[in-house]
């Protein structure tokens, strides 16, 4: 086995793969740009390599980097994680250039796979049944106009190359298909750099069905069953569970052969997915393969049993796999919740800042793969996947339970989230009947993922703080005496899955102990200190403070409220740096570099011009997001202090921000 | 703050036998009234709160703004207290046009430092200072300038209320004292910080300049002597307010302001980060414990008021109804017994209590300084309870010198440089108030109950006194009143006092620091010493005192 991995991904997946290290007791290798620095991933490696500034394509997408970083730190092996690096053959034959074991498959089978039209030839070829489509060359308009009107409205145009949603467009029909296909190209070539297309009967409705496959180097290759990915939006997965609730024995069985069959065809070594479309009918179609691991893998590992990062170890290191198709075993049922930091509210937005507060909710058969905490900051430039939930109990219906609780219990603030999404989601009742499929999110409503708190719960809370337990918090008045207010009033306000609420209580006149307060005009009376008094509910929760935070406990659920963070001068904007404005020369100097053009699309703090003055290159930076609008200096040229350079002006919202 | 041993004080000192008896018909009469009163006064605050109503706040918020109060709460920390100063400032004054005075000051805490906040309401008058304004942004200046609390501004305002200027601007607790104060404060190293989120005109415009550290909100923060109607007026130059003294001007050109906000939340995150890097120095003299709440009832205050102020009540029953574990080690209880004397916690602070429990007479002077002095001597807080009608006239008081004897505790009072705070429970009448630490001798917060009298004297006694010299003029010129001629003469002296003598009437013009529910007494009381904490307390020098 190797003595050292280095592990070329930041954030959960960092983490969860260094976990399964340390308990073989390889040593890890963290690599990290300047935006992590000192994040979790970071800290619980055994040695962490800084790659460069935060800027992805400068450092985790920076092949040579990575594998200067592990020939430095004598890492034997890289693990690509997911997203980044994983599925770039340039990575696998840098590494096996390098005499490095690389966690994956080989370029060549990463290649085949990799590319979607490729890939459906493929399994086309090994008698596994596709959707009617389009595999040919797509940059003909007309010979693709012909094959979508074989194909037959809808008709879904996809990036040949990647994943992850990007570069896909539903077209209803014929008129749209046109601009749907310049989209796609535009979106296609700036994300993977490559503009081929493909086109595929769209589905309506519809479940994604996955099946895990692994295979050693030896021609063993094993299949663990499916996850049921069905729960997504905009093409990218929310929900995940296993086994699937809409597969029976018959074609879990068909499933599972087919992915054996591909990965044998691809000659396909590690860890990998076969996604699978499951059309209202029953027929399932193959969509695509990923050559990695993937983010949902826990759902397999906890109905397995097995740790799949082990064994994409041992499968790298050489080993056989320890045991056969016969061997596996599956036990309950796993569900996994992927908490992201974004507002779903408004279109997705991602939110970065810093996390102030974060509580995962503990008990039985729950799992939090995680790659933040308190304090850790959440950068605009990466993924926006903070932590997952995975719940794994003896039933579907036990762990659809579970799942609803744990959800209320994870607190993350600090970044707007989707909990409220998945609190909505996990609750609803296609959801919880196994009939949700692949239009379902997209149906609900935005105002449903509002994030909700049982009244009482807030009542509780408030009573503990308005009468704090004597000696509870420090010592002295401004301790004992909580939100006091001269006038009778105790203003409240706790966040929970980032929405505030607040309310105020007014003390019931001539009663120490007896509150009044309207929630969302419904009107309580209650007793603080708790217990207190004869009138009004006496909720049945303990509440305790775990540093900031208030942990409201009942019987079987439990909610972490924290206090609104004044120093974190909230509204979305002000995390990024400030207004587009006119930028002057701070200093007077020469001109020594323009490194943007009038029309460009720039970030805030991102650098605009350099200027050499008193022998020393000064970097003028943006102080907003924004689209330059003037340039009002040219290189090699002489600027006085103060002298206008440049203008951006802020970013018009054209909707296609969130796309 | 805690000493690591603390001094046995729960089972030595005793706790006070209560004989209040919660069953009676008074207690439930008693009980009703303050019940009522205490209504009323929560309708007067909530009618304050809303400062220049929903038309003007909905427009300051369509600019992107906070109200004043949204902004304070946003500067404290979270779930902490607010030592609210006299929210009914310029109550029934200037037509009901200036709820709070335009501008909500008090004491809270930021990042754990406990400051001073004064934020202009801009919905009311543009934020404009009335007299009233004035004397409040000033008193609030003083409570930090006294306890050594960082001021925070938070400015939006446009200036003097014009037609007003001569009760605003020229005299010496006008408009120009608070740059005074700054300059004064800044001095002393208490730390002066300016938010300027609005207008800040002219004279406004040395408040930013005159502070520490100033922060500005872009779009809505402006900063000049003239504005650029006045500048056109003056030079014909045309000028917007943003490139007249906008935040970017300031931040990057002037230099007039240091810190560059994109709203007003940002704004006040900075501000808590400028709060959180000043340096930190509170430190008690004596022990602190953990508190206590009182052995008794402290809503049972409701029912031992008498509804009628010319009743007396037991101030004893008060005080066992505020103090830590109602527990009180009375000083000379057998001696001047009209004067309770002695020491208890409040809120875990040590503190020395003068209530009066009755009419002021030699005795009870001469004891209530000699129990000043003992608390000078220990540093300890004084707390006055004030329900009193005046020191006991006649000739054989005057032939034993009570005028002596109370300027003895006037003496002491005035000279006790211990932080003094006085509740104000009953009646202040006469020279009573004065011996009692009235708001002349500067004690460092003063409040009133609902159920406070304030005045030189009684109604009735003042219109009998003026009745008597009246009839004294129309004797010596051979005239006389009837019955009804002398009620017709008394009654609008009687109604005069009772208007003059309310505690409305009172707060409405800052002789007080505002009306508590009696059950706040304690809260009040533990603020405003954790207050006085960050100030030293000094050695004590008194006057010659006439033996």
């Amino acid at each position: 086995m190797f003595r050292a991995v280095l592990v070329a991904n930041r954030g959960e997946i960092a983490v969860r793969v260094m976990r399964t290290c340390r308990t073989m007791g390889i040593r890890t290798v963290a690599v990290y740009s300047d935006a992590d620095r000192g994040a979790p991933h970071v800290r619980c490696a055994d040695e962490a390599v800084r790659l460069g500034p935060a800027a992805p394509a400068r450092s985790y997408l920076d092949v040579a980097a990575v594998v200067e970083a592990a020939r430095r730190t004598g890492a034997e092996a890289v693990h690509p994680g997911y997203g980044f690096l994983s599925e770039n053959p340039a990575l696998a034959e840098a590494c096996a250039a390098a005499g490095i074991a690389f966690v994956g498959p080989s370029a060549d089978a990463m290649r085949l796979l990799g590319d979607k039209p490729a890939a459906r030839r493929l399994a086309a070829e090994h008698g596994v049944p596709v959707l009617p489509g389009f595999d040919g060359d797509t940059h003909d308009d007309a010979l693709v106009a012909a094959a979508a009107e074989k194909i037959g409205f809808p008709v879904m145009v996809k990036a040949a190359a990647g994943g992850g949603g990007r570069g896909m467009r539903l077209v209803p029909s014929r008129d749209a298909l046109g601009d749907a296909l310049a989209g796609a190209r535009r979106e296609a070539q700036s994300a993977f750099g490559d503009d081929r297309l493909l086109l595929e009967r769209a589905v309506a409705g519809g479940r994604h069905v996955e099946v895990q496959v692994l295979a050693d180097a030896h021609g063993h290759a094993v299949h663990l069953g499916e996850r049921d990915c069905s729960i997504q939006r905009r093409h990218q997965k929310v929900v995940e569970e296993a086994p699937s609730p809409a597969l029976s024995a018959g074609p879990r069985e068909r499933m599972g052969a087919a992915a054996i069959a591909i990965v044998r065809a691809a000659r396909y070594v590690n860890a990998g997915t076969m996604e699978f479309l499951l059309d209202g009918d029953g027929a399932l179609s193959f969509i695509e393969a990923n050559a990695r691991l993937q983010v949902e893998h826990p759902v397999t590992e906890s109905v397995t049993g097995l740790d799949l990062v082990e064994l994409q170890l041992r499968v790298a290191a050489g080993e056989p796999l320890p045991f056969t198709q016969g061997d596996v075993r599956h036990s309950g049922h796993a569900i996994e919740c992927r908490v992201y930091a974004e507002d779903p509210a408004r279109g997705y937005l991602p939110s970065s800042g810093r996390i102030t507060c974060y509580v995962p909710p503990p008990g039985e058969g729950i799992r939090i793969d995680s790659g933040v905490e308190a304090g850790t900051a959440v950068p605009a430039e990466y993924d926006p996947l903070l932590a997952k939930l995975v719940v794994h109990a003896p039933s579907r219906q036990a762990a659809v339970d579970r799942c609803a609780r744990a959800l209320e219990a994870f607190a993350v603030e600090g970044v707007r989230t989707n909990l409220g999404l998945l609190q909505t989601v996990v609750s609803s009742p296609e959801f919880a009947s196994g009939t949700a499929d692949l239009a379902t999110l997209e149906a609900m409503p935005p105002q449903d993922f509002l994030p909700r708190l049982p009244d009482d719960v807030l009542l509780a809370t408030a009573a503990a703080d308005i009468a704090p337990p004597a000696g509870g918090r420090g010592n002295g008045p401004w301790e004992a005496l909580g939100p006091w207010r001269l006038d009778g009033r105790r203003p409240l306000a706790y966040q929970y899955h980032g929405r505030t609420f607040a309310f105020e209580a007014e003390r019931v006149a001539g009663r120490t102990d007896a509150w009044r307060t309207t929630v969302d005009g419904r009107e309580y009376t209650f007793s603080a200190p708790a217990g207190a008094g004869d009138s009004g509910a006496v909720p049945a929760w303990t509440v305790t403070r775990e540093g900031a935070c208030r942990i409201v406990e009942g019987e079987e659920r439990r909610y972490v409220l924290a206090p609104p963070n004044p120093s974190a001068g909230d509204t979305a904007q002000s995390t990024r740096a400030g207004r587009a404005g006119t930028l002057r020369a701070p200093i007077p100097g020469v001109v020594a570099r323009l490194l943007v053009s009038p029309g460009e699309r720039v970030r805030a703090r991102q650098p605009l011009v350099v200027i050499e003055a008193m022998k020393i290159e000064h970097i003028i930076e943006s102080s907003a997001d924004g689209i330059v609008r003037a340039i009002s200096c040219e290189a090699g040229r002489r600027v006085a202090e103060g002298e206008i350079l440049i203008e951006v002006a802020a970013e018009q919202d054209d909707g296609d921000a969130a796309s | 703050m805690i000493a690591p041993e603390t001094p046995d004080f729960s089972d030595a000192v005793p706790v006070i036998p209560s004989s209040l008896d919660a069953g009676s018909a008074e207690f439930d009469d008693n009980r009703r009234e303050m019940t009522a009163a205490v209504a009323e006064l929560r309708r007067r605050e909530a009618a304050a709160r809303a400062g220049g109503g929903e038309e003007a706040v909905a427009r300051h918020r369509s600019r992107g703004k906070l109200t004043a109060r949204e902004r304070v709460e946003r500067l404290l920390d979270a779930g902490t207290a607010f030592l609210e100063l006299s929210p009914l400032a310029a109550y029934e004054m200037y037509d009901g046009d200036a709820p709070s005075a335009g501008i909500v000051t008090g004491v809270g805490r930021v990042c754990g430092r406990e400051v001073v906040v004064v934020a202009n309401d801009a919905t009311v008058k543009g934020g404009t200072y009335y007299p009233m304004t004035v004397k409040k942004h000033l008193r609030a200046q003083q409570v930090a300038e006294e306890n050594r609390l960082p001021c925070i501004y938070l400015v939006d305002s446009g200036g003097a209320f014009l037609p007003l200027q001569a009760d605003v601007f020229p005299d010496r607790a006008h408009f120009g004292r608070i740059f005074y104060n700054q300059a004064r404060m800044s001095a002393k190293g208490i730390t002066q910080i300016a938010v300027v989120m609005g207008s800040c005109t002219a004279g406004g415009a040395y408040v930013p300049a005159m502070s520490d550290e100033t922060v500005i909100v872009e779009g809505a923060g402006t900063i000049f002597l003239g504005g650029p109607p006045l500048v056109k007026a003056a030079t014909g130059e045309e000028v917007s307010a943003e490139d007249l003294g906008g935040a970017r001007v300031h931040t990057e050109v002037s230099g007039v302001a240091d810190h560059l906000a994109h709203d007003d939340a940002h704004a006040l995150a900075i501000t808590r980060s400028i709060v959180a890097s000043l340096p930190a120095a509170k430190r008690a003299p004596w022990a602190v414990m953990p508190p206590e709440p009182p052995a008794y009832d402290p809503a049972e205050l409701y029912g031992l008021v008498p509804s009628d102020p010319r009743r007396s009540f037991e101030v004893r029953e008060v005080i066992a109804r505020i103090v830590d574990g109602s527990r009180f080690h009375e000083f000379k209880a057998a001696y001047g017994p009209t004067l309770v004397c002695g020491f208890a916690r409040i809120m875990g602070y040590p503190v020395g209590i003068v209530a009066n429990n009755g009419i002021l007479f030699s005795e009870s002077a001469v004891k209530g300084a000699h129990f000043i002095e003992l608390c000078a001597m220990r540093r300890y807080p004084l707390v006055f309870l004030q329900n009193i009608t005046g020191f006991m006239v006649g000739r054989r008081y005057e032939a034993e010198g009570i005028a002596k004897h109370g300027a003895k505790m006037v003496m002491a009072v005035a000279n006790a440089d211990v932080p003094k705070f006085t509740v104000v429970v009953g009646g202040s009448f006469g020279a009573g108030n004065y011996a009692m630490c009235g708001r002349a001798y500067e004690p460092r917060f003063l409040w009133m109950w609902p159920n406070a009298k304030i005045s030189v004297m009684g109604g009735q006694q003042a219109a009998s006194v003026l009745l008597t010299v009246r009839l004294d003029q129309l004797r010596t010129r051979g005239g006389a009143m009837s019955a009804e001629e002398q009620e017709a003469f008394l009654r609008p002296t009687i109604e005069r006092y009772d208007t003059e003598g309310s505690a409305y009437y009172s707060t409405a013009r800052l002789w007080d620091d505002g009306i508590i529910d009696p059950l706040d007494t304690r809260a009040a009381l533990g603020l405003g010493i954790s207050a006085a904490l960050n100030a030293p307390i000094p050695d004590t020098r008194f006057g010659v005192f006439r033996m």
